[in-house]
């Protein structure tokens, strides 16, 4: 399978602080708070950097890192205020979190598909739409499982991870990220390389 | 061919979705599917109404006995299979024209379901209250299903096949639903599984 260039790394161990679920949402404020001033930002710099795209046919690796970094950190205080994860994420989208985002450096894109991004993401963003309302229901069940059991059922953790990975991918999509379509498939991370074992050369050669 | 049923988690589940579709479709059936699908929605909804109105006798049975009779469980067995069967086509998620009889191995996409088992008596009381938080989850999965059918229907008629991944979230989607109604109406004891969730 081809792998997608905005991927999911899960390493969350389904364990949850009963107080830090209990206060989720209030814990979740100075995040959701800085997420806001953040996406107000991008506004501005994704609109330069569509005239950018149209005119370089690519984005710069250093403002795609800086991209990178917004929807990473995205990612992080969903899964935390949606009880996807356990630990209080950081504020600056670095790598490390339970549920992670693993992005691919920045290629070169079809200028024709960035001039009509917005309207060519519609389909994607109509599925995130439903799909977040799947995550919403996860969360608020997800509440009151984790209050119960001290712990997140498994199920509900990777459904809910997949609806954020999925929504994540159509972010990525729309502030050119990448060029590649938002997939409804599993977006595996690639495998690591299975070390070979040292081939014995026959005697005498 | 997918596998809708992939973990341990669903696998051990006493309903279990099996599928065999090829993702290939006939795109003149895609075009007219709700139409075609009309006499099934009829025979869904007559058979639905009178296991609505036995319901409430086989509630009372099963809370006796601590379990659903062999001949109950296969009729109730038989209708959740069905319905399986006609909103698998409805849906989109597979090709052929469905029976009318929810026999088994009969569809693509087809529903593997347990013999009775003993259950909890205070589980079955309260059967319908416990059943809200997946009802809830069903509901929102199902609309989630009639947004991939609607999406579903455009991509089959271009290229005359299903998207696997639109494939792998609808079953995932529909045995979610099965699950549920088997719970609710007393197939089984066990509570509807969210695993199997197609991979972050």
């Amino acid at each position: 399978m081809n792998v997608h260039p905005v991927r999911f790394v899960v390493t969350d161990d389904l364990r949850r602080s009963r107080l830090t679920v209990f206060f989720r949402l209030l814990l979740a404020l100075p995040h959701l708070i800085w997420l806001t001033l953040w996406t107000y930002t991008m506004f501005i710099v994704i609109a330069f950097q569509w005239l950018w795209v149209i005119g370089a046919g690519h984005m710069e690796e250093d403002i795609h890192r800086y991209i990178g970094r917004f929807v990473r950190y995205n990612v992080h205080v969903n899964a935390y205020f949606m009880l996807l994860a356990n630990p209080w994420p950081k504020a600056n989208g670095r790598e490390g979190y339970p549920i992670d985002l693993e992005l691919d450096p920045a290629e070169r894109q079809n200028r024709l598909t960035v001039i009509f991004r917005l309207i060519l993401a519609i389909p994607a963003y109509v599925f995130m739409v439903v799909l977040h309302t799947v995550l919403n229901v996860i969360a608020f069940l997800g509440w009151f499982a984790s209050l119960a059991l001290g712990r997140m059922p498994q199920g509900m953790r990777d459904l809910g991870a997949y609806c954020l990975r999925f929504e994540t991918q159509t972010y990525a999509y729309i502030l050119l990220l990448t060029p590649r379509y938002p997939s409804l498939a599993g977006s595996s991370p690639p495998q690591p390389a299975v070390e070979q074992p040292p081939v014995e050369q026959p005697p005498g050669i | 061919m997918t596998q809708a049923s992939a973990t341990p988690a669903v696998d051990t589940h006493p309903i279990r979705l099996v599928n065999n579709d090829d993702l290939k479709r006939n795109r003149l059936t895609v075009f007219f599917r709700l139409i075609l699908a009309i006499p099934h929605f009829i025979w869904l909804t007559v058979w639905l109404f009178v296991l609505y109105v036995a319901g409430f006798f086989f509630w009372l049975i099963a809370l006796f006995a601590g379990r659903l009779p062999d001949g109950i469980h296969n009729f109730v067995g038989r209708f959740t299979r069905y319905s399986t069967h006609v909103y698998a086509y409805s849906s989109l998620l597979a090709d052929p024209f469905p029976g009318f009889t929810g026999a088994e191995a009969s569809y693509p996409i087809d529903l593997q379901i347990d013999p009775p088992q003993q259950q909890n008596r205070l589980g079955i009381f309260f059967r319908f209250l416990l059943a809200i938080p997946a009802f809830l989850l069903a509901y929102i999965l199902r609309i989630l299903m009639n947004v991939l059918a609607f999406a579903g229907w455009f991509y089959a008629l271009f290229t005359g096949r299903m998207s696997e991944g639109i494939e792998s979230l609808g079953t995932y989607a529909l045995r979610y639903e099965a699950q549920t109604f088997a719970y609710a109406f007393l197939l089984t004891g066990k509570y509807p599984s969210l695993g199997g969730a197609p991979t972050a």
